[in-house]
This record gives structure tokens, C-alpha cells and sequence, in this order.
């Protein structure tokens, strides 16, 4: 049986740069011959031979069962590219920018015919910084996009500030923790961070970011103030936040662009300890129901949060403090969507002496996000094969991905999982290090995902 | 050991060959590649007639009417020959992308094609007569015994028009995607493998239908035998044979044809007699005598992958091409 042919899947909404990456790709000398599948609107700028148009097209193996469906469309043209196989290395297949990423992935693992002759390599979505929010916020087909992801090119960075990028990289980063994220222009990303990408490999690493191993939060930002006095909280639409280009004014699909919760506690110090500790307090603060505030009410420091009406071009709230020393403001969303910021009494900007984001928790509650979890142990092996089926028999639907890499009791190699949907493939990699430390990572990506759950489930899979 | 199929004659294609078909006088074997090419051969002797650039991109289907030769492909067009001199005489076009399927009535006067949604009728000079568009991509067409009947698999559905007012007669649904649609010779059964690893099919009049499950692998491959009373299937190490005469396969044991070493791909019924050959990837290919039962009659090793087969309708000879390119025509009377 000759090697697996390679295809990587290139997804992302129209305008986001997906052409412009594709027909980097195909121009770059990098010495491949790339078949490519591309949809029906698709508008490749360069005399290439093997260029097939595909109509996208889903095959149910049985009623409704979105777990369940794959893409008749690539079966057939991937079949007959099988008979040209002596003429390209690798396959591209460029989907609609409405494409479910799901069905595509799923052919590579559930048709027997395809998944004996070609190997899913990754998934790549071009997004485009300037609208991503806009299309995360009202779009499913976007979510899945981002969720999907091996790797995600945040194109189009020239169009937007830094303190905006960092805003749009975070809310991916709450979509999908574990994919490879570039920044570009142009779509100019180096070939081989979106060729040979190894997404579905198993021998490949898992690398999370370690803030979703972090427990979540009820907002997204603190920042900790030195108050003497008093100060002002500004925020509204487009307040006084200078934007050196043109700035749209609906971007905030996802809650309500006019109301911001937002709770003040006093802390004894400076420093990240004393933010930290305002942080876990501020947990509990948030549970308790905000208390309405239109513009002009004064702020001071509670474990009741205020519920901020921001209707009008910006809203002024006057902050009173009993007495000067350090305060820790905490907001629902960051301050950069609202262009909340604090002002002296005599108008000048206050900055904080220290800022952190949060991981939002809405992200898991409504719309889709990532869970990882990190633990020290040894894992049963039938202990968790029961316990990940049932997660995937029944939570299959809105788990788009996952992965794991597990010390299994018993075992020298490092024993790794990943699925999409209900469809799971898991083997012994490569062995442990001497010195090297043996844990369990494991991370989804999906809809409704509840991670007090699954790390509860995966923590009785441990042995004792 | 069984018996080794003499060879009658060989000839190398260019490609990949992705279609073959016979004249229903026999005096013509057609073999399309993955090139877009299409050759003609003198049946009986081997001698190339004509090499039609037929299609740029593959070509995807061929078929014979009553005088016409019809090539579908990946240009988006089916085309019309005149086999003698190797001429084109219409080019049709599909609708949408790839022309993947092409069926001509039983009588030869009339064709229709599939490519994506679009399903056109055609008379045998490449006037259009009819079209339809149906909900998902067409899997396969089949027409029944009188031509009258137009089946079309469509995702989870098998559509049935009438070919004489356009009209649709009917949709069968089932619940997952169907790969293919094949009408029993005697028109009383239409029959479809499903993508949920069954054979499904529906007794005309009553269009009761039934499930034949139990498959390792989709049922990519159906033929009906000339009388009706057999469907072959594939999607197993076997191939798996249904018979049709008495009450029905419901509830019976199908015949369980075991040679090959890697499930068979490919199946050719003969259009007269109970035969049927059998073509895998390990390069094998096997006639069986349906009448006999289980036993293989005789078998040959390809140089390749088979990718295609067919029986000559007078003659006692069979053909087969290999991925490789290689077309043989065998004997296939002890």
C-alpha cells in the first residue's frame, strides 16, 4: 500500500483572504504538486492543471445525524483523483466561506475508502481581523471555523490597532485553545505553517495555551488603580478612544452593546497577588444580581455589581472611593469594546498599574469555546475508554474536536486521542522521557461545553 | 486451482481507464482513461479503430445506443459519436460540472445525463427532450424495461420520472444517502446500495420496500442479472448475490461468491446468460455461473488494480482493464 495522500482543508469566510492564501500557496516554490478542490465560487488567479470545481454536497450515512454526514462531493472527485494520483503530492480543498468544517473532516474518517488512501494533514481558516467579532458573534459557520482550526491566519492585521488584535487573538483563543495562531497581511504566512501542519497526526505534540487550563471567569478583565480621591468611568460607543481609521459601530453582536457589568473592590496593595486575590473575590461578587446604573450615578466600591447603561455616545460615572489606595475594577467584557476607560477629576486619563484578561465564561455558556484540562495521575485505561465514549456518544454533536495525551497505567508510551465528532482514533505514541514528567492533557472544542464535567469525569478515570 | 481465462487479445491505453462498454452488436468495444481519452477496437480481433480526444479531463462514462456512441465527462459535457468514422456528432451539455453519469433507454433512442443536480433526457441525434433538477447530486440513473421510468438517486431520495409527460411518478425515500440506482431487466425492482452500508430496494406497484444489511463496507457496486432474478452486490471480501426469483431475497441467505483477496470493486452481469464477473484491487478478476451457486468458473490475474469490465453480448469473450492502462479481451467458454 503505497503512503497516504496528504490534504489539507482551507477554510474561512469570503474576503478573508482565503484566494489570496491559496494562490500564495500555489505560486510559492516549494517543490509540491498540489491538486486542488475548490468551491464553486472560488476564483484561483493561476493556469493550474488539476483544479476541480466541487459543489458542495453532504451525504447523511443516516438521517440527520450531523455526526454522521460527510461530503459526497469530495468522495467522488477525491476517488477520481486517485486515478491521477502519479500527477500531484498533496490535495487542497478550498471550501464556500458557509461550509460546516465538520462533514469535510469527517470524510477522512469515516468513509473506509477514503480513509484508506488519504490522511486528513490539517485544517486551516483564514479570518479576517477587522470583521472576525462581527461574523464569531452572528455566524455558526464562523464558530466552526475558528473551532475546527489547526491552524488560524488572523489576516488583514494591517486594518486594525494593536490593543484590537490582541482583543480578536483572546476571543479566538477562547474559541479554540489549541490551534496554531499567525498574524498576517496578505495572507502571507510562511508554506509550512499551513502545509505539513500534522493537525490529525497523533505523534504530533499538543500544545494548549495555559490560560484555558485556567478555571473561567464572569469577566474578561481587571485593572488594579491607585484612587486618591475620586475619578470618572467614561464608556460608551465610541467615546474618546482615537481610532486612526474608519471604525464600524455594530461589532458587538454577542450581548448587549449598551449594558456593561462591571463591579469596584478595594484591595490592601499593588502588585499581581493583591489582583489575583480581587479576582477570586470578584467571582463571587458577580453572582450576585448588578444593580442598574444609568450615566451620571455614582460608583463605589461593593460586592454588588453594577449593571451599566451606556446608552447615548458615551456614559460618565463619577467613582467615589471612601479612601485613597488601591481598587481593582473589574468588567464583564474588556474595556477596549466598550472604550471604558478612568479619567482624573481633572480630565486627564488614570491608568491602571496593572491589567489582566480573563477568560469570559459566556464564551462556554453560549457559543463555543475550548476546555482543557491538566492533570497529574494515572490514568485507567477502561475507566476512560467507558468514559469517553459516553462524552462522545452523547455530547458528540457539539464537540467539534478533541485531543489527549494521557500517562495510561501500566504503559511506558504516551497514549494520544483525537476526534472530531463522535468518530475517536487513539494509540501508544512515542515512550515517555527518563526525567520527564508523566501528566495527562486533554482538550475539547465545542458548543455547551461544561468544564467542571469533563474534568470531573476525567478525574474518575485516575486510579487512586 | 480454477481455471485461468485464456487471453484473446491485449491493447495499452493511455491512463488510468475509467469506462468501457460494447456495442450491442458487439462489433465495437469502447475503453475511456483518466485523460479524457476514449479508444475504439474492433471487438473479435483487437484491431484500434479510432482514438477520440473526447473529453478534456477525464472521461467518466460511456455507453452505446442503438448507433451512437455516448462519452460523459469532466469537461461538463456528454458527447455523441459515429462509431465508423469516429466523429463527433453533438456535444450536450451537462448542466453543472462533471458530467458523472450517462443511461440510455433499453431501445437505444434516447440518453440521459447526470451531472451535480441536473438530470437531462436526450434523444439518440442530442435534442434535448426533458430536464429536471433535482434537491442533491445525482449517484446514479437507470432506466426501466420500457424506457418509461427514469430512476434517479439523490442524496436520501430515489426520484422516479416519467419520461413521456416529465412528470415525477414518485419519490422513494430512504434515510441515508443512496450511491447508485439499478432497475432489474424484467422492470419490477429498483434497487440501490445506501451509504448506511445496505442494499435497499423498492417492488414496483407495490413499492414496498426493503433493507438487505449486513455489509462490511458501502455497496459501491450493483448488477442486475439478465433475467432478473439476481442482484449482485459489493461491499465485502464476497460478492454478495440476492436472489430475486420465488418470495425474494427477504429473510434468505445470499449467495456468498468467495475468491478474491480484497473486497471486489467491480461488477459486469452478461446481458443474456446467469454470468457475472467479479473485479478486485489484488489485480484479480473471476467468472461466476450463477446458476452453479458459490463456485468460481474461472478466473485471471491482471497486471493492476481492475478498474473496469464487460461481457461481450454475442461472443464468448470478457473485458478488462487494469490501472495500469492494460485492456484485455478474454475467452470465456470452457
Amino acid at each position: 500500500m503505497s503512503k497516504k495522500i496528504p490534504v489539507t482543508v482551507l477554510t474561512g469566510f469570503l474576503g478573508a483572504g482565503k484566494t489570496t492564501l491559496l494562490n500564495r500557496i500555489l505560486t510559492e516554490q516549494h517543490g509540491q504538486r498540489i491538486a486542488v478542490i475548490e468551491n464553486e465560487f472560488g476564483e484561483i488567479g493561476i493556469d493550474q492543471a488539476l483544479v476541480i470545481n466541487a459543489d458542495e454536497e453532504i451525504f447523511e450515512m443516516n438521517n440527520g445525524c450531523i455526526c454522521c454526514t460527510v461530503r459526497g462531493d469530495l468522495i467522488r472527485i477525491l476517488g477520481q483523483l486517485l486515478k491521477r494520483r502519479d500527477k500531484f503530492d498533496r490535495i487542497l480543498v478550498e471550501t464556500t466561506g458557509m461550509a460546516d468544517p465538520g462533514p469535510v473532516a469527517q470524510t477522512f474518517f469515516m468513509d473506509e475508502d477514503m480513509k484508506a488512501q488519504f490522511a486528513l494533514d490539517g485544517l486551516v481558516t483564514v479570518v479576517d481581523a477587522k470583521h472576525l467579532l462581527l461574523h464569531l458573534d452572528d455566524s455558526e459557520e464562523a464558530q466552526k471555523q475558528v473551532a475546527f482550526a489547526d491552524v488560524i491566519l488572523l489576516n488583514k492585521c494591517d486594518l486594525v490597532s494593536a490593543d484590537e488584535l490582541d482583543m480578536v487573538e483572546r476571543r479566538v483563543r477562547g474559541v479554540n485553545a489549541m490551534a496554531k495562531l499567525i498574524r498576517t497581511t496578505n495572507a502571507a504566512a510562511p508554506i509550512d505553517a499551513v502545509l505539513d501542519v500534522g493537525g490529525f497526526d497523533l505523534n504530533r505534540a499538543l500544545t494548549l495555551n495555559p490560560d484555558f487550563l485556567a478555571p473561567e471567569y464572569p469577566f474578561e478583565w481587571a485593572g488594579l488603580y491607585k484612587l486618591d480621591t475620586g475619578a470618572e468611568l467614561v464608556a460608551g460607543a465610541c467615546g474618546h478612544h482615537h481610532h486612526g481609521h474608519d471604525h464600524g459601530h455594530h461589532e458587538h453582536h454577542d450581548h448587549d452593546a449598551h449594558a456593561l457589568t462591571v463591579a469596584l473592590l478595594p484591595v490592601p496593595a499593588s502588585g499581581e497577588e493583591a489582583l489575583n486575590s480581587a479576582a477570586a473575590k470578584a467571582v463571587r461578587a458577580f453572582a450576585n444580581r448588578p444593580e442598574p446604573r444609568t450615566g451620571g450615578s455614582t460608583l463605589e466600591p461593593s460586592m454588588t455589581p453594577w449593571k451599566l447603561d451606556l446608552h447615548g455616545d458615551h456614559a460618565h460615572f463619577p467613582i467615589r472611593v471612601p479612601a485613597a489606595g488601591h481598587y481593582v475594577l473589574l468588567t464583564e467584557h474588556a474595556p477596549e469594546e466598550h472604550h471604558l476607560s478612568l479619567k482624573k477629576p481633572d480630565g486627564s486619563p488614570l491608568r491602571p498599574v496593572l491589567s489582566k484578561h480573563f477568560e469570559h465564561s459566556h464564551l462556554h455558556e453560549e457559543g463555543v469555546g475550548s476546555v482543557g484540562i491538566q492533570l497529574d495521575g494515572v490514568v485507567d485505561p477502561s475507566l476512560f475508554s467507558g468514559w469517553i465514549s459516553a462524552v462522545l456518544s452523547t455530547q458528540g454533536n457539539d464537540i467539534f474536536r478533541s485531543k489527549g495525551i494521557l500517562n495510561v497505567a501500566g504503559r511506558d508510551n504516551r497514549y494520544v486521542f483525537q476526534g472530531v465528532h463522535m468518530v475517536m482514533d487513539g494509540r501508544e505514541t512515542t515512550p515517555w522521557g527518563t526525567a520527564e514528567k508523566r501528566d495527562n492533557t486533554l482538550v475539547f472544542i465545542g458548543r455547551n461545553l461544561d468544564r467542571a464535567q469533563l474534568t470531573a469525569g476525567f478525574k474518575a478515570c485516575l486510579r487512586a | 486451482m480454477i481455471r485461468t481465462l485464456p487471453t484473446a487479445w491485449t491493447a495499452t491505453l493511455d491512463d488510468y481507464p475509467t469506462a468501457l462498454a460494447v456495442s450491442r452488436d458487439g462489433a465495437v468495444l469502447a475503453a475511456g482513461t483518466a485523460s479524457g481519452a476514449v479508444f475504439l477496437f474492433d471487438a473479435s480481433s483487437g484491431d484500434r479503430l479510432h482514438r477520440l480526444q473526447a473529453h478534456t479531463g477525464g472521461v467518466l462514462a460511456l455507453g452505446f445506443g442503438r448507433t451512437a456512441l455516448a462519452s460523459a465527462g469532466q469537461d461538463g459535457h456528454a458527447r455523441l459519436w459515429e462509431v465508423k468514422r469516429g466523429e463527433q456528432t453533438a456535444a450536450l451539455a451537462g448542466g453543472s460540472g462533471w458530467v458523472s453519469h450517462l443511461q440510455w433507454t433499453p431501445d437505444g433512442k434516447r440518453l440521459a445525463t447526470a451531472a451535480g443536480k441536473h438530470v437531462k433526457l436526450w434523444d439518440a441525434q442530442g435534442q434535448l427532450l426533458r430536464q429536471w433538477t433535482a434537491s442533491a447530486g445525482i449517484n446514479g440513473l437507470a432506466f426501466n424495461a420500457v424506457g418509461g421510468l427514469l430512476g434517479a438517486s439523490a442524496g436520501a431520495e430515489m426520484l422516479s420520472w416519467r419520461c413521456a409527460d416529465g412528470g415525477l411518478d414518485r419519490t422513494l425515500k430512504w434515510v441515508s444517502t443512496l450511491l447508485n440506482a439499478h432497475w432489474s431487466p424484467d422492470g419490477r425492482v429498483l434497487a440501490a446500495g445506501s451509504l448506511d452500508k445496505s442494499v435497499h430496494f423498492w417492488r414496483v406497484g407495490s413499492w414496498q420496500d426493503s433493507k438487505m444489511g449486513g455489509y462490511a463496507k458501502k455497496p459501491q457496486a450493483l448488477a442486475w442479472s439478465a433475467d432478473s432474478k439476481h442482484l449482485a452486490t459489493t461491499g465485502e471480501d464476497a460478492v454478495i448475490v440476492w436472489n430475486f426469483s420465488g418470495k425474494g431475497p427477504e429473510g434468505s441467505r445470499p449467495l456468498m461468491l468467495q475468491h478474491h483477496l480484497r473486497a471486489p470493486e467491480q461488477l459486469a452481469a452478461h446481458p443474456k446468460k446467469p454470468l457475472l464477473l467479479s473485479g478486485s484491487p489484488d489485480k484479480t478478476l473471476v467468472l461466476w455461473d450463477l446458476k452453479l451457486g458459490e463456485a468460481p468458473q474461472a478466473s485471471a490475474t491482471l497486471d493492476d488494480a481492475v478498474t473496469t469490465l464487460a461481457f461481450h453480448p454475442a461472443l464468448p469473450m470478457a473485458f478488462a482493464t487494469a490501472a495500469s492502462g492494460a485492456l484485455t479481451a478474454y475467452w470465456i467458454d470452457p
